[in-house]
């Protein structure tokens, strides 16, 4: 099934002249595009396109990937230091990443979170070449009713792990769930709650709201409370963290073999969305791992599953967007949008045709991890050392940034002020205890949830919820959640 | 310094004086005498993004120097958004873009968006992509007799806006009884969703449709807004050879360039005719070849008389759009 051969070759034109300065080229750029809140791989590779035009095809591809690949890494290191992850998929890391940070430990979580992001970007590569099989009979078994059931999955999970009561939690996605109806109706494209301004008509965008809630929240509280990120009397961020965070992510390896399988799996689905995989590797890691106390504390092995799950999903994305030219992610939708200028066909016959494009691209895959790693784990101490500056200058940076990173995203006014709205509400929402994250998730999943209901509904009978064995399973996790934290409840009481 | 400032007043109105001299032809050729702005409503790396690019790369060299075209995209509401600006754009020439036809004649119908896709002035088409009439491998049917006999045949789409408001009007002419499932992401996951099984029928572009024929997990069965058979499949019969020679006057999906209403007939020519030495320039078209980009360029007369003949049917089935949107 694998042609060794070839892909050995593949290799050799990578780390041969002038393969090996597009595959650095490429990663650098990605990194920092995916460190900068608004910006991400995605946009690196938009932003890239243009430019691989007289390229031969193989060379392009390397450099586009290089450059998304890495992104998704970089992605992680906003969030970790100030709360803000630098795409969507990002979110879950915020969980732990962040309360490390706050105890001094952000040199540890960014060793954790390139280790992590490296290994589950290997392992996810690997069993995407070994799925691609059986891609086919994978895709046909999710169905509507597995969409609704996953898009539930994800809201329950996030109220019960961000911290803060199960009530809390269910309330703020709740609250993101109802917000994600402004706009057009996804079935019947009817004008919902846009009280006649046409910006709302494509509904709140995600992406300015989870800067407004996660990072302009913060950023208020770093200014009235008057002390750095990092907790005082704490230890500085130093190469020894970093090593430290490479040396506990590695002896989780079971850990990150489960997240990242968890993570390649969600990503192969297209319409799911990565922000699921790191959610659910998260859960799965809280579940799963002894003392789990301490997770949403700062527990590194929150940061480890999330990471590796959401570099694991891109190699799982890979595939429905090579075999059937549906894309698993925005970041493939483009990427397909460059195989197809280049004059590459995706389908059956890329994997005939031009098998040495595919192993090119996973091939890069993997190169890229290895450059992100090296750059970010010889980094890590010294943007660490961001936590510890006073808020007086980290506070504003962080305001700028978020509103110049919101406006960049489409050019538009509005969504400046869907971030400072979003601030201002995620100000409120931390004072208050209610999980803002758990809002983001509502807001992205109500939309998902809302029309895969709708249409499993229009094809016919209900009972197909608990019929089919996929959609039964995950509503089985779900009662599950929702139960234990309240049977527990109940008998601590008692 | 005296000296120096008043030769140089005395030499700026002699300049000034000079200009008045320049023939009036000379001056209409001053038209582009700042950046060109193209509007695309869809973000970067689509098919409307991608057309634009390519179109604005090989247009420079036929504009004078100094003047660049500015691609901007303003996603949003179906490229409704990108359609109000241009539509509402001071008419100098100097901005216009992409719109998809006939799909932002539907929101006119019904709603009242800030413009008039029938006083845009067009300078040409780029691309007509015909439309298929594909059946999902693991639905029943296999003809188009199956497909009228049918009870209930499943569509699944994304929704009524854009390019598949069409789908309806399709379904009334050809008299099949249908359920319509919307609110899928893209065309990419309706299409999965008819290989699935969920769904019987879709209708798309040939580009888009293309590679799951190719795969065989959907079956063509019509092939609309070409008059010729498609050699790739030559199986499937044209709506005209079906007895449906009305569907090839209504289906299809234009990729056309126009600007606000009322531009000076001047520019208007300059313009119908830069795009038109584009579209038909050796390196673009080697582009097209290169990126399997279909083009079939069409000048602005042309498009301005497809286009009202399409909306003219559209008008024409309103009562059935009517039961869908709104």
């Amino acid at each position: 099934m694998i042609e060794w051969g070839l892909m050995g070759s593949t290799l050799m034109e990578m780390l041969q002249w002038p393969g090996i300065v597009y595959l650095l080229s490429g990663s650098i750029i990605g990194m920092i595009f995916g460190a900068i809140p608004g910006l991400s791989g995605t946009t690196a590779i938009v932003v890239l396109i243009p430019l691989t035009f007289g390229m031969p095809p193989t060379t392009a591809m390397l450099w586009l990937a290089a450059a998304y690949g890495a992104g998704t890494y970089g992605g992680a290191i906003p969030a970790i230091l100030i709360n803000t992850p630098g795409e969507p998929p990002n979110a879950a890391t915020v969980i732990d990443g962040y309360p490390m940070a706050k105890k001094g430990k952000a040199g540890v979580a960014l060793g954790a979170a390139a280790t992590a992001s490296t290994l589950g970007g290997f392992i996810g590569l690997f069993i995407t070449l070994a799925m691609i099989p059986i891609i086919n009979r994978f895709l046909m078994a999710f169905s509507y009713q597995e969409f609704f059931m996953m898009a539930m999955l994800g809201l329950c999970i996030i109220a019960v792990v961000s911290g803060g009561t199960l009530l809390k939690g269910l309330v703020a996605g709740g609250l993101g769930m109802m917000l994600s109806f402004v706009g057009f109706d996804p079935i019947n494209s009817v004008l919902r709650f846009t009280f006649g301004i046409q910006y709302l008509w494509d509904g709140i965008p995600v992406v300015p709201a989870l800067f407004g809630l996660l990072a302009i929240g913060e950023a208020i509280v770093l200014l009235s409370r008057g002390h750095a990120i990092a907790a005082e009397h704490t230890a500085p961020p130093s190469r020894r963290q970093v090593l430290t965070g490479i040396r506990q992510t590695v002896a989780q390896w079971f850990l990150i073999l489960r997240s990242s399988a968890l993570g390649t799996f969600i990503g192969a689905v297209p319409g799911v969305g990565g922000t699921v995989a790191g959610f659910l590797a998260y859960m799965q890691a809280k579940n799963t791992c002894r003392n789990n106390q301490s997770f949403g504390k700062g527990d590194i092995r929150g940061v480890i599953a999330s990471e590796a799950a959401n570099d694991a999903k891109e190699g799982g994305a890979l595939l429905p967007t090579l075999a059937f030219g549906i894309p698993g992610s925005s970041g493939m939708a483009v990427l397909l949008g460059a195989l197809t200028l280049h004059g590459l066909d995706v389908g059956q016959d890329i994997f005939v045709m031009h098998l040495d494009i595919v192993y090119m691209l996973i091939m890069a895959g993997l190169g890229c991890h290895v450059v992100a790693a090296i750059i970010g784990l010889s980094l890590a101490d010294k943007v660490a050392i961001l936590t510890r500056i006073r808020p007086t200058l980290v506070g504003p940076v962080i305001f700028i940034v978020c509103i110049v990173g919101s406006y960049a995203l489409h050019n538009q006014m509005g969504d400046v002020f869907v971030c400072i709205i979003f601030g201002l509400l995620g100000y409120e929402m931390r004072k208050y205890r209610y999980p803002r994250i758990a809002l983001i998730l509502g807001l992205l999943l109500g939309n998902m949830a809302e029309t895969s209901l709708r249409q499993a509904l229009m094809m016919g009978s209900a009972w197909k919820f608990v019929t089919r064995p996929i959609s039964l399973s995950m509503l089985v996790l779900i009662v599950l959640l929702l139960l234990i934290p309240t049977i527990k409840y109940f008998r601590k009481k008692a | 310094m005296k000296k120096l400032l008043s030769a140089a007043i005395i030499g700026f109105f002699l300049f000034q004086g000079a200009l008045l001299w320049v023939p009036a032809n000379v001056k209409a050729a001053d038209f582009p005498s700042k950046n060109l702005e193209w509007y695309v409503g869809y973000s970067p790396g689509g098919g409307f993004d991608t057309y634009s690019r390519a179109l604005a790369k090989y247009m420079q060299k036929y504009l004078p120097k100094g003047i660049n075209i500015i691609i901007i995209n303003r996603p949003g509401a179906a490229s409704q958004e990108a359609a109000t600006t241009i539509y509402n754009a001071e008419p100098d020439g100097h901005t216009f873009g992409i719109w998809p036809m006939p799909g932002l004649y539907t929101p006119q119908m019904f709603f009242s968006p800030k413009y008039d896709v029938k006083k845009v002035s067009w300078f040409g088409t780029v691309l007509v992509e015909p439309m298929v009439v594909a059946v999902s491998a693991k639905s029943p049917y296999r003809t188009l007799k199956d497909l009228q006999q049918a009870e209930n045949v499943r569509v699944t789409l994304t929704g009524f806006s854009g390019p598949e408001v069409v789908v309806p009007i399709t379904m009334e002419i050809l008299g099949i009884k249908a359920q319509f499932i919307t609110g899928h992401k893209g065309s990419g996951e309706a299409m999965l969703a008819a290989v699935r099984g969920d769904g019987d029928l879709v209708i798309y572009t040939y580009g888009s449709i293309r590679k799951l024929l190719k795969s065989k997990q959907l079956l063509p069965v019509l092939l609309m807004g070409d008059k010729t058979r498609n050699p790739e499949f030559p199986d499937m019969p044209t709506a005209t050879e079906a007895g449906y020679a009305e569907l090839d006057d209504t289906v299809a999906v234009y990729r056309s360039i126009g600007g606000p209403p009322n531009l000076p007939s001047d520019r208007l020519a300059y313009l119908r005719d830069l795009l038109w030495k584009t579209m038909n320039d050796d390196e673009f078209k080697a582009w097209a070849e290169k990126a399997k980009r279909d083009i079939s360029p069409m000048n602005g007369e042309e498009t301005e008389k497809a286009l009202a003949k399409v909306l003219n049917q559209y008008d024409k089935y309103r009562p059935v759009l009517e039961k869908y949107i709104k």
